[in-house]
């Protein structure tokens, strides 16, 4: 069973590097939207320093958050968006057109689960170039705040940046079955709206939207709940949270998906 | 002339506008979601100023930045423009080239589109927009006089137009640079920002508020806002209708240049 396990976990990888392989190449033919990306991602920078400036106004703190802290979030939070973008969300955004073209039959006959083919079947490397934005924010915090970082802060920052890209993989998943229901269903611009919430502190929150956030749409755990950890201000109960609620979210997400798989008829052209 | 013929314009868009309204209109379900997508933004920006001036900052009060917003929602869905992703959709994919047998400009389709989108959203969005007054009615500072009134909509109608030569304008660059889609995200992020749709023009720092105010994205939403919040003296109105028209003219002649250059380029090949 374990020995079936890992060579499955060895064959999908495989398969990915594969799918890296080409899209690098192709990178290399689109040189100019490399660049420009690269160039998007430190006007990013500029856009958010002004943006979290303006927020801050002549105050040292902001719903509990310092100037650092706030480029701190910032930067996990831009870096898990572009990752994911490039990583899985461009797939699962023209999982729509694939639908409705007919397409997806063709990813269906291939050797791998259908989930893997919608959403890892291409790498976007220009788009992973935005990241620069969120690895520049981060950089600067952990440069300007070293002696501060400890091993233990960094782990669960890191476990917990792990589970933000399982959550936000699996509320893509989760809106992408949609298209099998309905084509144009308009839900991704929800989605969009919804996950956009977690570049913002949650504590600006009060009541029933903070808790909103930390259970059911847990934005949380995308780009708070990691730049707590790192600085260290994390009650270990959020990060045993974390894990439980990426897991919890993946396997629904499963569910809706193979649900809503169901639905698909291959009708289109 | 951009339109040389003002009542050929008219038709072509009007009948492009009826047809992507019926268009759209089979998709419903997106249409409902539109609906909370598009509250949504304004909302959670609303959220983040209010504490930001509960917290004392910025020299503003927690109505200003929901009155801000929620006039975002409305003025957004009356000066957006989505020609730049049109555009540079059919120039990349080649389908630019069934414009060039037709007998008639292709901005009149693309007006038209536009149209009809704006007409669309509005009307969903108009109820909500009611109900989300009424419930923050004593948070909603806006004036009811009919010269703001009339002043605003007079802005907003200028605001659409800049966005959609804007819009137009950018979209040229695809006939010179078939990777366009870097490029567009980052006028698309530049307009956002300089706009004033994320940051109000009263919380920008004042070199940036001096710049914000010479370049012509202010006018596609802060402007309108600026006008019914009395936020402007009058003098202050005039010069930004003056602003506003001069970037419009420019963008009007630079459009007109930069397509006699552009349309040379087109090979009509698509990616």
């Amino acid at each position: 069973m374990k020995r079936k396990v890992s060579s499955k976990i060895k064959y999908y990888l495989n398969v990915w590097l594969a799918v890296l392989r080409h899209s690098l190449s192709k990178a290399g033919t689109y040189r100019i939207e490399v660049l420009v990306r690269s160039l998007r991602g430190i006007f990013l920078v500029v856009i958010q320093v002004i943006f979290i400036n303006a927020v801050m106004g002549n105050q040292d703190h902001f719903a509990g958050w310092t100037l650092d802290e706030m480029y701190l979030l910032a930067g996990i939070f831009n870096a898990v968006n572009y990752v994911s973008w490039s990583l899985f969300s461009i797939n699962l955004w023209r999982l729509e057109e694939k639908v409705m073209k007919g397409e997806f039959d063709f990813l269906l006959l291939k050797p791998f689960s259908s989930i893997f083919g919608a959403s890892f079947t291409e790498f976007f490397v220009d788009d992973a170039m935005s990241a620069i934005s969120g690895l520049l924010l981060v950089g600067y915090y952990v440069i300007k705040h070293f002696a501060e970082l400890t091993i233990l802060n960094v782990g669960a920052s890191l476990i917990m940046i792990i589970c933000a890209f399982f959550i936000w993989f699996s509320f893509e998943l989760i809106f992408a079955s949609f298209d099998f229901i309905a084509i144009k269903n308009g839900t991704r611009e929800i989605k969009k709206q919804i996950v956009g919430i977690g570049k913002f502190p949650v504590d600006i929150w009060e009541g029933n939207f903070k808790i909103l956030f930390y259970t059911l749409l847990p934005i949380a755990f995308v780009g708070t709940v990691p730049a707590q950890a790192l600085l260290g201000n994390l009650d270990w109960k959020y990060i045993v949270m974390g894990i439980a609620i990426s897991v919890l979210f993946l396997f629904i997400a499963k569910v809706i998906w193979n649900q809503c798989l169901k639905r698909y008829t291959g009708a289109g052209g | 002339m951009l339109v040389t013929n003002p009542k050929k314009f008219a038709k072509i868009a009007y009948k492009t506008s009826q047809l992507f309204l019926s268009m759209e209109l089979t998709h419903r379900a997106q249409i409902a979601a539109w609906v909370i997508a598009d509250l949504f933004q304004p909302f959670v920006l609303a959220v983040l100023w209010s504490t930001v001036a509960r917290n004392g900052g910025g020299g503003f009060t927690g109505d200003q930045m929901v009155t801000y917003f929620f006039m975002v929602a409305v003025v957004s869905k009356l000066t957006k423009d989505y020609s730049d992703q049109y555009m540079t959709n059919k120039i990349m994919y080649g389908e630019f080239s069934k414009y060039l047998v037709k007998p008639f400009h292709y901005l009149s389709e693309v007006f038209g589109i536009s149209m009809g989108f704006r007409f669309l959203r509005l009307i969903i969005l108009l109820p909500f927009l009611l109900i989300t007054y009424l419930y923050f009615k004593d948070q909603i500072m806006i004036s009811l006089s009919l010269l703001h009134i009339g002043l605003f909509f007079l802005a907003a109608i200028l605001g659409f137009l800049i966005n959609f030569m804007l819009g137009n304008t950018f979209a040229l660059v695809a006939f010179f640079i078939k990777q366009i889609l870097g490029i567009r995200s980052l006028y698309e992020n530049v307009i956002t920002f300089l706009s004033g749709e994320v940051i109000p023009i009263l919380a920008m720092p004042l070199w940036a508020v001096f710049i914000v105010k010479g370049l012509p994205f202010r006018y596609t939403l802060s402007f309108p806002i600026e006008i019914i919040t009395k936020q402007l003296m009058d003098f202050e109105i005039y010069k930004g209708f003056l602003i506003g028209v001069l970037w419009l003219v420019l963008l009007v002649i630079l459009y007109k240049v930069l397509y006699r250059f552009a349309i040379k380029k087109y090979e009509a090949e698509g990616i």
